[in-house]
């Protein structure tokens, strides 16, 4: 009986553990449901005082704004392309540093393609555009070598091509850590036998490596799916709210400074859902290999 | 003897990795060598063609971002704390219970970590204008570890679900509390995924742009990588200035990364593929 009062008191002691953490995580549902709701409203600058309700009126201008539809068509297309390039890359990456022999030289590899990711993006911006620079950048060295110029972040045309570059410099090493850490998994007896019966590196790549990385794949192009999902500050900083380079998340952003907040919320909409799709399986499928130790 | 088609095969392994290496480095290589260019450098010599040392401009942007890069400070440890030892509380208590309740907050916070944040860019700021924390460090604070404290606390859950239920289950033979197992077993031995933890969330902060870019409005405010928005080098401006910029704003970082990186790492492969090693 008094064992009994205490196993259950003390369930509730541990429930307090998780409060502070639900408490923040609450505001991060209201944000959700007030976007939800001022979605279907009209609230702008010209209804600042007498926002009313407009059901989907304001989506459908939102989703018939040709700046909207360019942002979106664009932000999936760099999503694209960065996670091909993003895998591709890492798995050459972490192959590579994979059969090197020495171990100090295996991890400064790794960080040395890593650390990008520790920059900031606006950082990033600001080096790439001048490296980007029509005359003093790389370009000094391709018109040196009598090579073809690079017109960069000057040219509508190679614009969004220069930023997504920069990306992809930015997640390869990331997308390479993941396949590194899933390759290390493979049991080294299976490669030595491998070795032994003389296969060539990228046959040890694609039938013994690549098939065990799975989840490395899924754990790279989600992570990187995210990032590049609410791509801003790279483009923002570098070019500036250009329609040539402007994202999902700038459109957003150029909504709210020009004050339609419903048209805004829109938009957060439409991230949510396109990150839910996403998210929800994956942390279904995260939850048994996050915590249940195996 | 050494068969010379193995060596050759291992050069160009070696080759592959040394360019790739090179190409990787090119932005940092550009900062070092441009942000300590002179005036008469710059005019003079491309991007990545080295020239004398100055160290003027790099003196010059570190003063004007000193402001800048303490608030940083100050919004990123006090975020990466919070975030880290709240986490690590309800870390524990997604540790102690595999219940049906247990696993579905647990993917709510799953899911709450991943969420892009630019979403809440209308309501954040009206709540903060409606609290009087729009501009101040405590509104800063509070939005960051709205966003980073579900990243934390998955973390630290990946983290504490490493250590064995026998040293939880003994400690509490021996009539320790919750509070007690927590603070003197479970969060010391975790203490090294605390770390990780702490380490992201802090370079995580640190590097955010699209948060205190909505909610400062005075230079005062302003962090180290808002204030970077002033070096991206329209018509007039000289590019040392801009490198020197990139550079002292991404040092603290960069320095993190480089002492501290096994950290970050497994921060990063414990998200991705739930591996505590």
């Amino acid at each position: 009986m008094n064992r009994e009062k205490n196993a259950s008191g003390r369930r509730r002691m541990t429930f307090l553990f998780v409060v502070p953490t639900l408490f923040f995580a609450a505001f991060l549902i209201y944000f959700i449901i007030w976007n939800l709701y001022y979605s279907f409203l009209d609230y702008s600058i010209l209804h600042a005082h007498n926002a009313q309700f407009a059901g989907f009126s304001t989506y459908s201008s939102v989703l018939g704004d040709p700046l909207f539809v360019t942002a979106f068509g664009r932000t999936i297309l760099w999503v694209a392309v960065c996670l091909a390039a993003t895998n591709g890359l890492g798995i050459l990456i972490a192959s590579l540093i994979f059969f090197l022999d020495n171990g100090k030289l295996k991890s400064i590899y790794n960080s040395l393609f890593l650390y990008p990711i520790s920059i900031s993006l606006a950082a990033s911006a600001v080096i790439w555009t001048w490296l980007y620079n029509p005359q003093e950048g790389i370009n000094s060295i391709l018109t040196a070598l009598h090579l073809p110029a690079f017109s960069g972040l000057s040219s509508p045309s190679t614009a969004e091509l220069s930023l997504i570059i920069v990306s992809i410099w930015i997640y390869s090493g990331l997308s390479a850590i993941f396949y590194y850490s899933s390759f290390q998994g493979v049991s080294t007896q299976v490669i030595e036998s491998a070795r032994a019966d003389a296969a060539k590196a990228h046959t040890i790549v694609f039938k013994i490596l690549l098939p065990e990385a799975k989840n490395a794949f899924i754990v790279a192009t989600v992570t990187i799916f995210l990032f590049v999902l609410r791509m801003f500050s790279l483009p923002y900083v570098a070019t500036g709210l250009d329609p040539f380079t402007m994202t999902l998340s700038e459109q957003m952003f150029n909504y709210f400074t020009t004050e339609f907040f419903s048209k805004a919320s829109v938009v957060s909409i439409v991230v949510v859902i396109i990150a839910a799709a996403v998210i929800v399986p994956y942390a279904l499928f995260g939850v048994k290999r996050w915590i249940s130790g195996d | 003897m050494i068969k010379p088609l193995k060596l050759a095969k291992k050069a160009i392994h070696h080759a592959i990795l040394i360019v790739l290496a090179a190409l990787w480095l090119i932005p940092v290589y550009a900062m070092l060598i441009d942000g300590m260019k002179s005036a008469g450098g710059v005019l003079t010599t491309p991007i990545l063609q080295p020239t004398g040392l100055s160290f003027t401009s790099l003196i010059e942007v570190s003063t004007a971002l000193e402001l800048p890069i303490v608030n940083s400070l100050i919004i990123s440890i006090t975020t990466a704390a919070v975030s880290t030892l709240i986490g690590a509380l309800a870390a524990f208590y997604f540790y102690k219970g595999r219940s049906w309740t247990n696993n579905s907050v647990f993917v709510i916070i799953a899911i709450a970590t991943f969420i892009p944040y630019q979403i809440t860019l209308v309501p954040v700021t009206e709540i903060l204008s409606t609290l009087g924390l729009f501009n101040t460090y405590p509104g800063l604070i509070f939005t960051f570890v709205i966003f980073h404290l579900p990243g934390g606390a998955l973390l630290m859950t990946i983290f504490m679900s490493n250590l064995p239920k026998s040293i939880i289950e003994s400690a509490r033979a021996d009539g320790a509390g919750d509070w007690a197992v927590f603070s003197r077993v479970a969060f010391p031995l975790t203490l090294a995924g605390a770390v990780s933890t702490f380490i992201l969330t802090f370079v995580e902060v640190w590097n955010n742009f699209f948060i205190p870019l909505v909610l400062t409005s005075t230079p005062n405010m302003y962090t180290a990588s808002i204030s970077l928005l002033s070096y991206t080098g329209g018509y007039g401006t000289l590019y040392n200035d801009s490198f020197a910029a990139a550079l002292v704003a991404s040092l603290i970082p960069l320095l993190v990364f480089v002492i501290l990186g096994r950290y970050f790492m497994r921060g990063f492969l414990a998200l991705g593929s739930g591996s505590k090693g």
